[in-house]
């Protein structure tokens, strides 16, 4: 419950404080979501499954976004920016869908 | 082999035959972070316990960390959301701002474009107007006026003949080949014939042919006036419509499309025009060379242009 309200408290935190993002950052800021997107529902996952751990949690979701992004940043320097950005889409894209596949069996049984 | 572990809980050995298939599978299998259930383990061996799926109260981080990376992800979400829309609302404000300079430019050219029409009533006005005045004379404007017919700067009206030259009908079918394709030379000697025939201004398709028109061709299209005109070319001039069919049919331009008719296969057809046209006047290129003549040497003839 404390992190629903944090995630909802967090979105109504970024909206109103309009922090205008660095163009140099901006690039990155979508895929920076999207791997914490599979940090959050790998969480979600653990919770039901009875596995989780918050220290996995912190540790998982830090590194992730840090290095989806570190990737896309390296690639854009050498060029292959959009390649690397598809590579970390199609990875997270695919583990996104089987932890809600999951998440969906372990909640309706279907 | 943190993944093994997690395949042998997940789906007992699963074979793996093709290498692309098994760097996908591997992915959907470790979905969860291994690490998780590895956490768990630890846990369930060490002195928690087991059923407990919040953090032991033990650790130095507990659910108020998770609750702060999770506001985190929000924040983030957050962030996003405002820069996209800020981004659009950008992107938008753009595309405002280059409709507004076209619009703004278009106006610009629509009254130039005025400018240009509102300098020639002007000059046209100011020339009859000298040309009326005491100083120059009734012959002398008499004989601006028939210059200025002859040389195609004013529009005239009257009536005349009509040749209408079209490529050959096999044009463009296979093995045909590009012989019976309409050529300038081709409409330059039907201009000259119908000079030939007593014509006083000659038009093509529109565009009429003064002293400094130049029918020519461009790859397969013929430029009048440097403006591009099509089949079938419509040559109208102004004469006597009694004379002029017949005239031209006997002056070279009319030997030459009788010949080209014979041999290319052109069409073409002349009719006389007994009801006015109108023949609109052709543009005044640059004059670079020709210099107005002085009012006094006016009496002696301005032929000092020839070479």
């Amino acid at each position: 419950m404390i992190p629903v309200l944090g995630l909802v408290a967090g979105i109504v935190l970024g909206i109103v404080l309009d922090v205008t993002v660095p163009s140099s950052v901006q690039p990155y800021l979508p895929i920076a979501v999207v791997a914490a997107m599979d940090a959050l529902l790998g969480a979600l996952r653990a919770t039901l499954e009875g596995v989780f751990d918050d220290r996995v949690f912190v540790v998982s979701f830090v590194s992730n976004v840090l290095l989806a992004m570190l990737i896309v940043f390296v690639g854009d320097l050498l060029g292959v920016g959009t390649q690397l950005t598809t590579a970390v889409v199609v990875v997270l894209g695919i583990r996104i869908f089987t932890n809600a596949a999951s998440i969906r069996r372990l909640l309706l049984g279907a | 082999m943190r993944w093994d572990d997690t395949a042998v809980t997940q789906s007992p050995a699963p074979p793996r035959r093709d290498p692309a298939l098994s760097l996908l599978d591997r992915i959907a299998v470790e979905a969860l972070s291994p690490s998780y259930r590895q956490a768990h383990e630890q846990r369930r061996r060490g002195p928690g316990e087991p059923g407990e799926h919040r953090g032991p109260s033990g650790r130095p981080h507990g659910p108020a960390l998770t609750a702060l990376v999770v506001a985190l992800v929000g924040v983030l979400v957050g962030v996003l959301v405002v820069a996209s829309r800020a981004q659009s609302v950008q992107v938008a404000s753009e595309r405002d701002r280059l409709v507004a300079l076209a619009a703004e430019r278009r106006d610009r050219v629509a009254e130039l474009s005025a400018a240009v029409v509102a300098l020639d009533d002007e000059v046209a006005r100011l020339s009859a107007s000298v040309l009326a005045s005491e100083q120059v004379g009734t012959a002398e404007a008499e004989r601006a006026g028939a210059l200025g017919l002859a040389a195609g700067v004013t529009a005239v009206s009257g009536p005349g003949a009509r040749v209408v030259v079209q490529d050959a009908a096999d044009l463009g079918s296979p093995g045909a080949g590009d012989v019976g394709r309409v050529l300038d030379v081709d409409l330059q000697q039907v201009v000259n014939g119908l000079w030939q025939a007593g014509a006083e201004a000659v038009a093509i398709n529109g565009e009429r042919v003064g002293a400094l028109t130049a029918i020519r061709s461009a790859e397969d299209v013929v430029l009048v006036n440097y403006v591009p005109v099509v089949p079938p070319y419509d040559v109208q001039a102004i004469g006597d419509p009694r004379t002029l069919p017949t005239e031209f049919l006997r002056s070279d331009g009319g030997a030459w499309l009788q010949a080209v008719q014979v041999s290319a296969g052109l069409r073409f057809s002349i009719d006389s025009v007994t009801d006015d046209m109108l023949l609109a006047a052709a543009p005044v290129g640059t004059l670079r060379y020709a210099t107005p003549v002085p009012a006094a040497a006016t009496g002696t003839g301005s032929e000092e242009g020839a070479p």
